[in-house]
């Protein structure tokens, strides 16, 4: 039972009341303001990155550099982003419309939701929970951070460092477990951003359902890894797989869970992970440790209970909650490490006959968070691509598009929706208001929208606002649309080879040419 | 298919609405065929792959971004506008590559089986299919799995929608409802043309539109001369009176017309316009006229719900923050209307409330212009579309990489073991010794002139450089 104080129930009411009555009090709708908490958020991680690597590695055993390389410097990064991008993102967008429109100003104004709710999980806690924080503070919302309440340590770090940095009128940290939550969910939100398991997830929508709250779910799934093994590289492919799997003990929701590769080729690549193994892992006191004894004794149980050949690892002590990088071999598709999310260091082989096989296997299942194709093959890409969804597809890696700058971070199917990171953070907790003003000069144009309606009206309204097809009944373009589409290229052509015939006639026409 | 049948749709919708011509041209077909233009124009733009911005080390890994179609989707359109509410966004999920189920609204016998049968006969059966039906229908269609919902109707449905939903963690759009207000500002305000504004918008479709104004904020001094504009405008509008116009459209069933009528007998505002008492009912069961009731109180029978029918409440009030308090203490409407010449007055109501819109000195325009986004907030709804945000709706965007075989000198950084030498360097890589941002959130003397340092070297070269030409030239010029 872990020793982190929970947040009490009255708490909880009294903390959302304070945070929506701030934002109604209009304090984040200034860009300076939003900027002033996300350089306090960049520091506040920057300056603290022992003491967060530390938490972690009692937690969870994690090496300080997986911290520093997949959590901290992320957050850091996308904080600094936000806060260079934020005014820019929060511009009154002119959209493109038809010219008759143009006269009445028509805007899309960013406008922030109001009180939003971030519930984040235990696997990667700053990740997960200040990610999402930049893009909702970006917009200009206050946040309540549902954080995680299973680790001893980083969580009233987290808790600390929040208070320290933030202002409590803008971010407040809740901790609690299943009460807690209940309660959180039971009072209305402007948005919701969910990053866990799928079970909670229903309960999740199940209760924004009630107050028409929009959510972004970031589930997880089985993420499948095909490989072609026309020239493969098995020894790079190995590591970048084991990479992925191994890292945080497998406790990633973009970890690769399975590999799909042709029967023949299995061999050759079950080699090569026994031995970027043997490279990776010399010594097993330096290997992150599930978060859980529960946890440990659910991958265990797999490990008991699976049919696959255990060709490198398969150690366990629970009452360390550890499990060892294991590589299973010769997997069948109803084997029990195919069933849910392993999320542990299990990595299953599972051999097919052709890539329509794989591809039938992946399509049989519920869509995963990301699918791996390591292939050098464009057609063979092309195909995978294609003929599956996913929330993200990689080519020749793993893992990597969760944290790359640009990138936007979300699932598909049962693996959830929305995503967010950059300006997709920024896109999620906004509202895009649009808006229209109709100067008094226009009335005799408008008038022949009012009653009653002669026909001379119809016609005269027809012709405001009729459109042309520019293409007939079968789809294709008209001649007349093609040539229009061609007019101002050809024009712009004849101006400036009008422009450059004067001046290349004549020696000091071309002179002034000279210096550009 | 909607042009060729022109004729068809509107005596279907004449038929089951007593809607005019001229509205359908412009709150259905125009908006339709527009909507097709701007896609078939925008198509192959919308559907490439984007190249985001990133940094400089991860432009080796080709990030790339693949909008996908996310599968088969089920559209739900309510029975308003039942053309542009279900054929916009369809043009919109078929343009992202998706199938789409459409079911119509059960209230219109003579339009829905047309659309049907048009769909059946000018769209591919394995990509656009129709159902029809009420309640079991559409609880049997959310039954089953779908890639996205796209919701157009009552704040009520959207919840069973959007519960049913959950179960397959499936997305939603919701186009819901809701009180429209407006807010008028008395100073140097043209009440006749407020009136025709406001009299339009709340008459068009009978008053069934989702974005139609609900009830008016005036100042109490100033009701007077609104009322007889409207009056004024209501003659014009209707000269022989409405019934009679073909003008004016109709409720769509009995049940709408004993909502309203039952709302209008428990006012306690003072009915001005129109009324109970000038509906004359012989076989005209679904007439209701155009009214406007003054005096409105907060709690009124009229100012509960979306009224959804041609009746405007206004309600005084005494100054712009009695309101502003007003909206906000009731759910986010799908629209806002505010009628002033005044920018700090626009301004204040801008920041101080919420919705899905807001419109300025008109009523409904934002519906009906290509390129904005339409959608609810709050309560009135979540998602958009028109245009690109449409295709957005029914697009999953798939983020995508490739790493070079060649990268994995670098890359493989990343591999245990880590050794204390690797924690430092990732830290000395990774993490930036400055920022260019104090913790209070302002730019560093130093970031200032970083960014205008790259302006100042051009300016500098480049007056050297001309200097230079200059002199070495023969020619004067």
């Amino acid at each position: 039972m872990s020793s982190v104080k929970y947040t009490s129930l009255d708490e909880i009411q009294k903390i959302h009341d304070t945070l929506e009555a701030s934002f109604l009090s209009g304090r984040m709708r200034d860009i300076p303001a939003r900027k002033h908490q996300l350089a306090r958020l960049a520091y506040m991680i920057k300056e603290n990155v022992p003491a967060i690597c530390d938490a972690l590695r009692v937690d969870m055993n994690r090496p300080p550099t997986e911290t520093v390389l997949n959590e901290t410097s992320l957050v850091v990064g996308e904080a600094a982003l936000a806060y260079s991008k934020v005014s820019t993102w929060s511009k009154d967008i002119i959209p493109s419309t038809l010219l008759t429109f143009k006269p009445m100003r028509p805007r899309i104004k960013p406008t922030p939701k109001g009180v939003v709710l971030i519930i984040s999980p235990f696997n990667y806690p700053w990740l997960l929970t200040f990610v999402p924080l930049i893009g909702a503070i970006a917009a200009g919302n206050t946040v309540v951070l549902k954080v995680p309440e299973t680790l001893e340590k980083t969580t009233p770090l987290m808790e600390e460092l929040v208070r320290k940095y933030l202002d409590p009128n803008v971010v407040r940290v809740v901790v609690g477990s299943v009460q807690e939550t209940t309660k959180l969910l039971q009072l209305k939100w402007d948005h919701i951003l969910f990053t866990g398991s799928a079970r909670v997830g229903h309960i999740v929508s199940a209760a924004a359902a009630k107050f028409n709250t929009p959510l972004t779910l970031e589930l997880g799934g089985k993420c499948p890894v095909i490989v072609d093994p026309a020239n493969a590289n098995y020894k790079i492919i190995a590591k970048r797989i084991l990479w992925g799997r191994t890292s945080n003990a497998g406790q990633t929701c973009t970890a690769p869970e399975y590999i799909l590769i042709p029967r023949h080729a299995q061999s050759d690549l079950a080699k090569a992970l026994k031995e970027v193994y043997a490279t990776f892992f010399p010594e097993e006191n330096a290997l992150p440790h599930m978060v859980s004894g529960d946890a440990t004794k659910r991958v265990a149980g797999y490990l008991e209970r699976t049919q696959g050949e255990i060709v490198a690892g398969g150690k366990v002590d629970i009452a360390d909650k550890f499990i060892a990088p294991t590589v299973l071999c010769g997997v069948g598709g109803d084997d029990v490490v195919m069933q849910d999310e392993i999320f542990g260091p299990l990595l299953s082989i599972v051999p097919v006959e052709d890539l329509d096989e794989a591809i039938a296997f992946i399509n049989k299942r519920p869509q995963a968070l990301a699918i791996y194709v390591f292939s050098h093959d464009d057609a063979f890409k092309e195909r995978v691509t294609r003929s599956t969804r996913s929330g993200a597809i990689a080519f020749n890696d793993v893992v990597m598009q969760t944290g790359m700058r640009g990138l936007p971070f979300g699932g598909s199917g049962a693996s959830g929706y929305g995503s967010y990171k950059g300006k997709y953070g920024f896109d999620t907790f906004t509202h895009f208001r649009s808006s229209m003003e109709t100067p008094s000069w226009v009335e005799p144009f408008l008038s022949v929208r009012y009653p009653p309606y002669t026909k001379s009206k119809e016609a005269s309204g027809l012709r405001l606002v009729d459109a042309s097809l520019p293409f007939d009944n079968q789809g294709r373009a008209t001649l007349l649309s093609k040539a229009l589409h061609w007019i101002p290229h050809a024009i712009l052509f004849m101006i400036l080879g009008y422009i450059l015939h004067r001046h290349l006639s004549t020696i000091e026409g071309a002179r002034a040419l000279l210096p550009f | 298919m909607v042009r060729e049948n022109e004729e068809a749709f509107h005596t279907a919708l004449y038929e089951d609405l007593h809607r005019s011509r001229v509205e359908t041209v412009l709150g259905e077909f125009s908006p339709i065929l527009h909507e097709v233009v701007e896609t078939y124009n925008h198509i192959d733009e919308w559907t490439k792959d984007i190249k985001p911005p990133t940094t400089a080390t991860y432009q080796v890994m080709r990030p790339r971004i693949k909008p996908s179609p996310k599968g088969i989707v089920l559209i739900i359109a309510p029975f308003n506008y039942p053309l542009n509410l279900s054929l916009t966004p369809l043009i919109s999920a078929i343009a992202a590559g998706n199938t789409v189920v459409i079911k119509f609204s059960e209230s219109l016998p003579t339009v829905s089986p047309l659309v049907e049968e048009l769909i059946a006969k000018y769209l591919d059966p394995d990509v656009v299919r129709v159902v029809q039906g009420a309640v079991d229908e559409v609880n049997e269609l959310l039954k089953l799995e779908w890639n996205h919902i796209f919701f157009t109707g009552s704040t009520k449905v959207g919840k069973i929608i959007a519960t049913a939903a959950a179960k397959f963690i499936t997305p939603v759009t919701l186009e819901l409802g809701g009180k429209c207000p407006i807010i008028v500002d008395p100073r140097k305000a043209d009440f006749k043309v407020i009136a025709r504004r406001i009299l339009w918008g709340r008459t068009s479709n009978s008053g069934q539109v989702c974005v139609c104004p609900d009830y008016v904020l005036i100042p109490r001094t100033h009701q007077r001369q609104l009322v007889d504009a409207l009056k004024e405008v209501y003659v014009e509008f209707y000269p022989g009176g409405p019934q009679t116009s073909d003008s004016f459209g109709r409720l769509v069933n009995s049940g709408s017309v004993k909502r309203i009528t039952g709302y209008l007998e428990g006012s306690k505002g003072d009915v001005v316009l129109g009324g109970l008492t000038n509906a004359s009912k012989d076989g005209d069961p679904k007439y209701l006229p155009p009214t406007v009731v003054a005096n409105v109180l907060g709690d009124d029978a009229t100012m509960q719900e979306e009224m959804f029918g041609p009746v405007i409440s206004i309600v005084p009030i005494d100054s712009l923050d009695d309101a502003i308090k007003f909206i906000n203490d009731r759910p986010q409407p799908l629209a806002l209307y505010v009628f002033s010449h005044d920018s700090e007055f626009k301004k204040k109501v801008t920041r101080s409330t919420r919705s899905g819109a807001i419109d300025f000195n008109d009523t409904m325009t934002h519906a009906i212009a290509a390129g904005l986004a339409f959608g609810g907030s709050g309560n009135s709804g979540y998602g958009q579309y028109h245009g690109k945000y449409g295709f957005d709706t029914f697009t999953h965007y798939r983020s995508s990489l490739e790493t070079p075989t060649w990268a994995e000198a670098v890359l493989s950084f990343r591999y245990p073991p880590f050794p204390s030498w690797k924690l430092k360097m990732a830290e000395i890589s990774l993490l930036p010794s400055r920022f260019p941002f104090d913790k209070n959130g302002k730019k560093t003397l130093l970031s200032r002139i970083q960014s205008f340092l790259p302006m100042f070297l051009v300016i500098v070269l480049a007056y050297y450089y001309r200097r230079d030409i200059r002199a070495r030239s023969p020619i004067k010029f």
